[in-house]
């Protein structure tokens, strides 16, 4: 009969039902993300994208696994499985390392001095750009948007397109060959992006949790201070997080700016190690690398769990 | 009383104004293998004799050092100098490869040392081999203190020719048969193709794999020159023609790779340690670098004794027989820094530190070869089998001309090896883009046809 399935045949469903179902489905995902819970995905899914990051990260997890058992290897066999357990790779961390009769300068100098660029672009760029970016995000100013058109403007240019320029100003400074110009010069090239991160974070925070600090007494300090920066932990976490990788990672104007092996960090002390390749120690190296690697694992794996907190939403005051 | 202590206090002041002695660092950097660091390390004892010779004559100064080794490619260590000059921090005494004072006198990096050299000459400098002195000048003035020369010899593995049915007798006359010019670059690609054809060994050649002094070397050994004889910088295509012609022949032969110039250094060094090459076209220097880096790999760093059991050096053999063989030397030497706040402290230590002891204490450790009569003779320097035996390669050695436009004709010179290797221009061709390249660089340049 008309609308009746007939005995025995798979019912059929319109084709619009499945549609209507499919948005439902999507809608509800999207409701629950605006609401911070976690979106659930059908098992299939889960299998699928859980197959397709592993193929994914499997390479990137095996090199880092390479260098890890190759610090620790006397020798490779064929260059990839490790054959005897050595610490003789690690010596750099208990005597200065020896190229030919040279002794090179001990790791610890030359880590304190990666540290030292990293910590004080990390601390400058979070100071900064958490105070610029509130501004940015909540003042209505002359010039706030060309303000904004120009700090990305800057983050576009490579950093190798302003090397002779930066060498200048620096020589005019007679900050060349100091640890204090390159931290500088990062610094400023860096707060541009770390601001229109930060910036995003504030227009998160919606207006009626600053109202109602203000009708609770507080100023515009107290207001920052008190009510939005703990807001404002991710945001915090994400830009620290990469302001302290883009000091501990970086190479390009230390290796341009300074020329005295003190004042060296790891990333060009790895340069050296390497050399021409042609004298280049590979289990040394290895080591080197997987110690240079530990801080960024370190300060990734304390802030992660503060960059997925990423979600806002009103409160009542 | 009061009186008394005034005077006293004065002459307390002027006591120590007198006797006051000032330390000054003197900043040094090298560059070089493993096996070359005796370069710098030198310095360490060298600082103390100076210091005591200050001492001695009631100098107010006395010196202290900083060493820094580079380690990295020629054209960053260059880059280095450059940008650490403008901002002032450049090294005072820097060891730099001869061919490089051109550019660097001519940009008023490094001072005029004649006056220097003057001074010490009865001290450190009288024996000092003349050709060296050519080495290091420019515009008629010395720019820089020899600090080592070498030979680059054809080595080549002994054991590879055992097995080619070679005898004991045959092998160690190789070397003396070159010398003599019975054998020929042609007789070399053929033993080089035996070789390969029987499967001994992967490689007939290996040449280095980055610009450098030897396809100069084999420009000059094919009969090429630079200079015409009113001294006028000039290229010959014939003999231009036929080195390319002999890289080319080569890769037909199925004895040197065609991607040579791709290879790095390391894998170079292992296949000749490793018996995977037949000769090597390398430096007296690898001799030593051999001993210091692990490049077998199961053996490591070579024992000395299996070098003299596996590995041979000859001159590099003429293209014609009865031709004369030939080498090339790359003398390393000394330039200072035309900032230096202490030109005189810093030639004492220069005059000192080429006294043949040290010279010595470099050559052995680095297999370099020494640049003063006076050190040649050095009971350890005479006693070591290794330097006794290439030494006498220095009468068929050649040097690269210290001319600031050089450069212009060892870059495409290389450029055109690597095209002819790569299959990428016939040597005609490639003679040809050599002229064009040549010409646009150096206007007035004279080919001869």
């Amino acid at each position: 009969m008309k609308g009746q399935t007939p005995r025995g045949a798979t019912q059929v469903i319109p084709k619009r039902a499945i549609y209507s179902l499919k948005r439902k489905k999507k809608k509800e995902r999207r409701a629950q993300e605006v609401r911070g819970e976690a979106v659930t995905f059908s098992r299939r899914n889960e299998i699928i994208s859980t197959i397709i990051m592993t193929i994914i990260s499997i390479p990137i997890f095996l090199s880092y696994l390479w260098l890890f058992l190759s610090s620790f290897s006397a020798k490779m066999w064929h260059g990839l499985i490790p054959l005897k357990f050595t610490l003789h790779n690690w010596r750099f961390l208990w005597q200065p390392i020896k190229f030919g009769a040279v002794m090179h300068t001990s790791i610890w100098p030359i880590t304190l001095n990666t540290l030292l660029l990293a910590l004080a672009v990390t601390i400058s760029e979070v100071l900064v750009s958490t105070l610029s970016g509130y501004a940015l995000s909540r003042f209505r100013f002359k010039g706030r948007v060309m303000i904004q058109g120009m700090t990305m403007l800057l983050h576009a240019f490579p950093g190798v397109a302003l090397l002779i320029a930066i060498y200048y100003v620096l020589y005019t400074m007679r900050l060349l060959d100091t640890l204090w110009g390159v931290m500088l010069v990062k610094i400023s090239l860096e707060i541009p992006m770390s601001t229109n991160i930060i910036k995003g974070f504030f227009d998160n925070i919606p207006w009626d949790i600053e109202w109602s600090s203000f009708v609770d007494g507080c100023n515009r300090w107290q207001t920052w201070r008190y009510v939005i920066l703990p807001l404002l932990k991710p945001g915090i976490a994400a830009i620290s997080l990469f302001s302290f990788l883009s000091g501990w990672g970086e190479f390009l104007y230390i290796y341009t700016f300074i020329f005295t092996s003190k004042k060296q960090t790891l990333a060009t002390f790895l340069n050296s190690l390497i050399g021409e390749f042609k004298f280049v120690d590979y289990g040394l190296l290895s080591a080197v690398a997987t110690f240079y690697m530990i801080p960024t694992l370190l300060f990734f794996i304390f802030t992660q769990k503060a960059l997925l907190q990423m979600s806002f939403g009103g409160r009542k005051a | 009383m009061r009186k008394f202590g005034v005077l006293l206090g004065i002459l307390l002041i002027m006591a120590v104004g007198i006797f006051a002695v000032t330390t000054v660092t003197i900043k040094i950097e090298g560059v070089g293998s493993p096996a070359d660091t005796t370069r710098i390390t030198n310095f360490g004892d060298a600082v103390k004799i100076a210091n005591n010779i200050l001492a001695a004559c009631d100098s107010p100064y006395r010196i202290k050092i900083e060493t820094t080794w580079f380690q990295g490619g020629w054209d960053e260590y260059r880059k280095e100098y450059i940008l650490a000059f403008k901002a002032g921090k450049e090294p005072d005494i820097r060891a730099e490869g001869h061919e490089d004072i051109p550019w660097m006198a001519d940009a008023g990096y490094i001072l005029p040392l004649d006056k220097y050299v003057k001074k010490y000459n009865d001290i450190a400098y009288y024996d000092v081999y003349p050709s060296l002195w050519d080495a290091v000048k420019f515009n008629g003035k010395i720019y820089a203190i020899p600090q080592d020369t070498e030979a680059r010899p054809l080595y080549f593995r002994k054991d590879v020719l055992r097995k080619l049915g070679w005898s004991e007798e045959k092998i160690a006359n190789f070397p003396k048969e070159i010398e003599a010019g019975n054998v020929t670059l042609d007789d070399l690609i053929a033993i080089a193709k035996e070789a390969v054809n029987k499967g001994l060994v992967e490689y007939g050649f290996l040449h280095r794999p980055s610009n450098g002094g030897f396809f100069t070397m084999m420009y000059y050994d094919f009969g090429g020159k630079l200079f015409d004889e009113a001294g006028n910088l000039i290229v010959e295509e014939k003999p231009l023609l036929n080195t390319l012609q002999f890289f080319k022949k080569m890769v037909d032969e199925g004895v040197l790779p065609s991607s040579m110039t791709n290879i790095s250094w390391r894998s170079i060094h292992k296949a000749f340690v490793e018996g995977r090459s037949l000769f090597w076209f390398g430096g007296t220097w690898h001799w030593a670098e051999w001993q210091r880096v692990a490049y077998h790999s199961k053996l490591g760093a070579l024992p000395e004794s299996y070098e003299w059991e596996n590995i041979g050096f000859a001159l590099n053999p003429p293209p014609e027989k009865g031709g004369k063989p030939i080498t090339m030397s790359h003398p390393f030497t000394y330039v200072v820094s035309s900032h230096t706040k202490y030109p005189e402290l810093v030639n004492l230590l220069l005059a000192v530190v080429s006294s043949p002891k040290f010279l010595v204490n470099h050559a052995l450790a680095s297999g370099h070869l020494v640049t003063r009569a006076s050190a040649a003779i050095y009971p350890s320097y005479v006693k070591n089998k290794f330097v006794a035996s290439v030494t006498p390669m220095l009468k068929y050695t050649t040097v690269l001309p210290n001319n600031l436009a050089f450069k212009k004709i060892m870059d495409p010179l290389y450029g055109a090896v690597q095209a002819v290797e790569l299959g990428k221009l016939s040597p005609e061709k490639a003679v040809k883009w050599f002229e064009e390249e040549v010409k646009s660089a150096i206007p007035n340049i004279k080919i001869v046809k």
